[in-house]
């Protein structure tokens, strides 16, 4: 088989359809390896405890009853070891950066990061404290940033169902957004 | 103002070395005139005086005196229902006496104030910071250092670690204009 055998894109798809329609009336299904991985990542993501301010209440609340997260596969884990997910939920101060950064390495991979409120997007209300770190994408790199001060806990659960959009999507993880920018200006 | 007993042996005890006032507030301030009767006097208030709980040990900044710092000791007496306030005064050269021998408490809020202010003091094996995180440099509370601070925290891919530094801020501090344009009684000066 080479490329020169393959089918135009039209054929293709007819070809696909009829295996489908076949398919489906013997009960089962067709798929790809990475459709079926990311799949099952997006179904079980599961978040570490990760608390450092009032951020960390809401987050409590995401997975109380009212919401629920654990319908959408989420719970938390009290271990790094067990987890995919890492949720910054509040302010990073200088002397947890490090804690913070080490808690990262020690999840095994695939893992994503949730940037939750202000301060760990920005800094925040202590943007200019001489002892808070101005957003926590200067540790770790950021899959998404939840805003708000502190974000109510739905805006937490809409944030970890898009993060499940984007693990279904495949997006790849990007780097130190800051450190990036750092290098630039010197 | 008349005064109750206990203020008036407090103020008769410590006569030579100490100057006892009430403040409008209510307030009673003990004014240390020496550094090194400090533990003596702490130790007396706290065996004679019943003022056995040390809540606070903090200090004041004012740069542009000849004693900088303002050493103050916050005590509570359960007893008495009272609260008095140890007020020393030092330039920040020489070492403290550690109140530690008297209130085991004093440990932290002793570093709490070498940490913001650089005060030094006696009896520590060493001047071990206790809020700011390690390698950390400056003394945040004294009114020369920079708000934002001078480094800031960033990791380092290459190394793999977290490391400091020179701190650059995009957008400079506000500075917030206190004086209201709709405040009562300009407003009708205006008028």
């Amino acid at each position: 088989m080479g490329l020169k055998n393959t089918p135009d894109k039209q054929t293709q798809d007819e070809l696909l359809r009829a295996t489908m329609h076949k398919s489906q009336q013997h009960g089962y299904i067709l798929s790809t390896i990475d459709d079926v991985v990311k799949w099952a990542q997006a179904g079980s993501l599961w978040p570490l405890t990760f608390g450092l301010a009032c951020c960390g209440v809401e987050m409590m609340h995401t997975a109380a009853p009212k919401l629920d997260m654990e319908r959408f596969g989420m719970f938390f884990r009290p271990s790094p070891r067990q987890a995919d997910v890492l949720i910054v939920a509040g302010t990073l101060t200088n002397k947890m950066a490090p804690v913070l950064r080490r808690v990262y390495d020690q999840m095994p991979d695939p893992k994503w990061v949730v940037s939750m409120g202000s301060c760990a997007n920005g800094g925040g209300y202590y943007h200019y404290s001489y002892s808070v770190v101005r957003g926590c994408d200067r540790i770790l790199p950021v899959d998404l940033y939840v805003p708000g001060c502190p974000p109510s806990a739905e805006a937490l659960l809409h944030g970890l169902l898009q993060l499940q959009e984007k693990v279904r999507a495949g997006k790849k993880k990007p780097g130190l957004i800051f450190e990036q920018d750092h290098k630039e200006e010197t | 103002m008349p005064q109750s007993p206990l203020a008036s042996n407090i103020q008769k005890a410590f006569l030579g070395t100490a100057a006892f006032n009430v403040t409008p507030q209510r307030e009673w301030v003990l004014t240390l005139r020496e550094m090194s009767s400090l533990l003596k006097i702490l130790t007396t208030l706290k065996n004679d005086f019943m003022f056995e709980v040390l809540v606070d040990i903090t200090a004041v900044h004012y740069p542009e005196r000849d004693t900088p710092f303002e050493m103050v000791y916050l005590l509570l007496s359960l007893q008495h229902n009272r609260r008095i306030r140890v007020v020393l005064h030092t330039d920040g050269t020489l070492k403290l006496a550690s109140a530690r021998q008297v209130f085991s408490a004093a440990y932290w809020y002793e570093r709490e104030v070498y940490d913001m202010f650089g005060v030094r003091f006696t009896n520590h094996d060493t001047a071990a910071r206790i809020l700011t995180e390690q390698g950390f440099e400056g003394h945040p509370l004294l009114k020369s250092f920079t708000t934002y601070g001078e480094t800031e925290l960033f990791f380092n891919e290459a190394t793999g670690q977290v490391e400091h530094r020179p701190a650059k801020l995009p957008q400079k501090n506000r500075l917030y204009e206190l004086e209201n344009p709709w405040y009562m009684p300009h407003y009708k000066e205006a008028e």
